[in-house]
């Protein structure tokens, strides 16, 4: 960054943006209200970039300007009429009395949402993971001459089980039982404890995740500050 | 009733649960007995200990001098080959439909992973389609294409190199439409995206006739919903993710079989760029971000190797069991 360079608008951004980052870093020594400013002044932009492309990339285009520039053509007025009334009647769930109004384009909007839902985890999730699952165990990818077969069949053995014993974990269908007192079913308990620390090395994986990527918007803005820093000691 | 007590342990036991009762008992009567506070727990300055110390780490490499500093050399996971196999593999003015799927608190992350791939593709001439499933997301494309166009100093013309058809309505009905019959439009041009004949000659009927999918994103959930919508209409167009590293542990398992291709984090990241040919010799970032994480890994491991030694020196409950 090199100030000179910078034309008025960008300068006020950077500025911006410098002062925002300290607002926020603020929050290191407590709640403050540069902190709180900085929070609503964030939520304030979201939601206005939010109206904004509702507005100008879905609402007028897609739903309004059909029906007033082009009325007279039959598919506009079909296209446009049903979800401007469906639209209409979703504005009643603001009202108690109203909501009863709102019903049927929010059992429209659930509907929808979840047959979207349910059809891609079956078809893209469960089946494609099923089928991956039994076939890195029955039938591996071997990664190429001088690789473990060993080590490939195990992984994906290891895959398997770890696969099985999570559902097994997750199953409501029988009471848990002590072992000691009907050992037949032992083993399903065994396999659930297995199930529980796959969840749990799980669980530790997305939060070191999570961590990285924290650390990586730390790095980010650390870098941010260091660059406006320099670009004002040394124009 | 009769109680049989039949060793002295357990007569000991029950004489000092005694003694407790009868001492709670004493204290609620006892009006003046105040239950003082503990002392507050210092958390402040250990919190603000532990940022400096992680700033400071994040800091060190800004003021080491120039061949210095600690970045590792990047290794070559097999994702990242597979990728850079992908992008190579592409023909000429290959059209790469690019999802930007990302918030723009992790830009900092994630435009570091787009950019040298983005710069390749503009290399090769690629036309490239922008959509996004987040309000933002047609800002952080716009972002995107501007700050590649400067790095590689050849500025992307739209509408013909790049078209920016932004928002999707619906999430994940919007996706089922995209893939199955297009349809989204740019406002600015009037390009279609859309299963029906009549479009200009350089932009493509479907998803299925894009020579790629790439996706840029933080969401897993985001990346799923293009796994599960879109990835079964792709027709063999290969799907290939970047992705940031919270997103990272959940979306690997579609890796190799829906995903043909995936990068995960700044290091993956640095990996691929270094691959590409676009790795700076001396990576402050990269630098800053490795020392940072190498000081949180060990600020863990000491905190959780002293919290161990604390709860086993504090000695066993004295009042009930």
């Amino acid at each position: 960054m090199v100030l000179d360079h910078l034309n008025l608008a960008d300068l006020a951004g950077a500025l911006v943006g410098f002062t925002v980052t300290l607002f926020i870093l603020s929050y290191l020594f407590s709640d403050n209200a540069l902190f709180r400013l900085a929070v609503h002044v964030f939520i304030a932009a979201a939601a206005g970039i939010a109206a904004a492309v509702a507005w100008g990339q879905v609402l007028w285009p897609m739903l309004l300007k059909p029906l007033i520039q082009t009325p007279a053509e039959p598919g506009n007025l079909m296209m446009g009429a049903v979800p401007l009334i469906l639209c209409i009647l979703l504005l009643g769930s603001v009202s108690p009395r109203l909501s009863a109004w709102s019903r049927p384009a929010l059992a429209f909007l659930v509907g929808v949402g979840a047959a979207t839902a349910v059809g891609g985890a079956v078809l893209g999730t469960i089946l494609p993971q099923v089928r991956a699952a039994i076939s890195s165990t029955i039938n591996p990818q071997v990664p190429g001459p001088g690789s473990d077969l060993w080590l490939t069949y195990g992984s994906g053995f290891a895959m398997l089980i770890s696969t099985i014993s999570v559902l097994v974990y997750f199953q409501f269908w029988r009471a848990p039982v002590d072992s000691s007192k009907d050992g037949q079913i032992s083993w399903l308990a065994g396999l659930g404890w297995i199930g529980k620390l796959c969840i749990a090395v799980t669980l530790g994986l997305v939060f070191a995740g999570i961590y990285l990527s924290a650390l990586a918007a730390l790095v980010d803005r650390i870098e941010y500050l260091t660059v406006f820093f320099n670009a004002i000691i040394h124009p | 009733m009769n109680v049989t007590i039949d060793n002295n342990d357990e007569f000991d036991q029950a004489q000092r649960k005694a003694a407790g009762l009868a001492e709670i008992i004493q204290a609620e009567r006892d009006s003046n007995s105040v239950l003082q506070a503990g002392p507050k727990r210092p958390t402040a300055w250990q919190r603000i200990l532990f940022t400096v110390v992680l700033v400071a780490a994040a800091l060190a490499p800004y003021f080491l001098p120039e061949g210095r500093l600690p970045a590792s050399p990047p290794e070559f996971p097999a994702g990242v080959q597979a990728f850079e196999q992908i992008i190579h593999a592409l023909p000429a003015n290959a059209a790469v439909l690019v999802a930007v799927e990302y918030q723009p608190a992790y830009s900092g992350e994630l435009e570091r992973l787009a950019q040298p791939v983005l710069l390749d593709l503009m290399r090769r001439q690629a036309r490239l389609v922008m959509v996004s499933t987040l309000t933002t997301g047609p800002l952080q494309a716009q972002n995107l294409i501007i700050a590649a166009s400067q790095a590689d100093g050849y500025p992307y013309q739209s509408p013909y190199e790049v078209l920016n058809l932004g928002y999707i309505p619906g999430e994940r009905s919007g996706l089922k439409k995209l893939a199955a019959a297009g349809g989204q439009t740019d406002p600015e041009s009037g390009y279609t995206l859309s299963g029906a004949a009549g479009l200009a000659p350089p932009m493509l009927p479907s998803a299925s006739d894009f020579d790629l999918l790439w996706v840029i994103s933080d969401n897993p959930d985001l990346a799923r919903d293009w796994i599960e919508q879109v990835g079964p209409s792709l027709d063999g167009v290969p799907l290939v993710m970047s992705l940031s590293a919270q997103a990272g542990p959940l979306v690997r398992p579609y890796a190799g079989s829906q995903v043909q291709a995936m990068v995960v984090g700044l290091q993956e990241g640095a990996a691929l760029e270094g691959w590409l040919g676009f790795m700076q010799p001396n990576d402050q970032t990269l630098a800053s971000y490795n020392l940072a994480t190498s000081t949180a890994v060990i600020m863990i491991l000491i905190l959780v190797f002293l919290n161990v030694l604390i709860r086993r020196r504090s000695s066993p409950g004295q009042g009930l069991d």
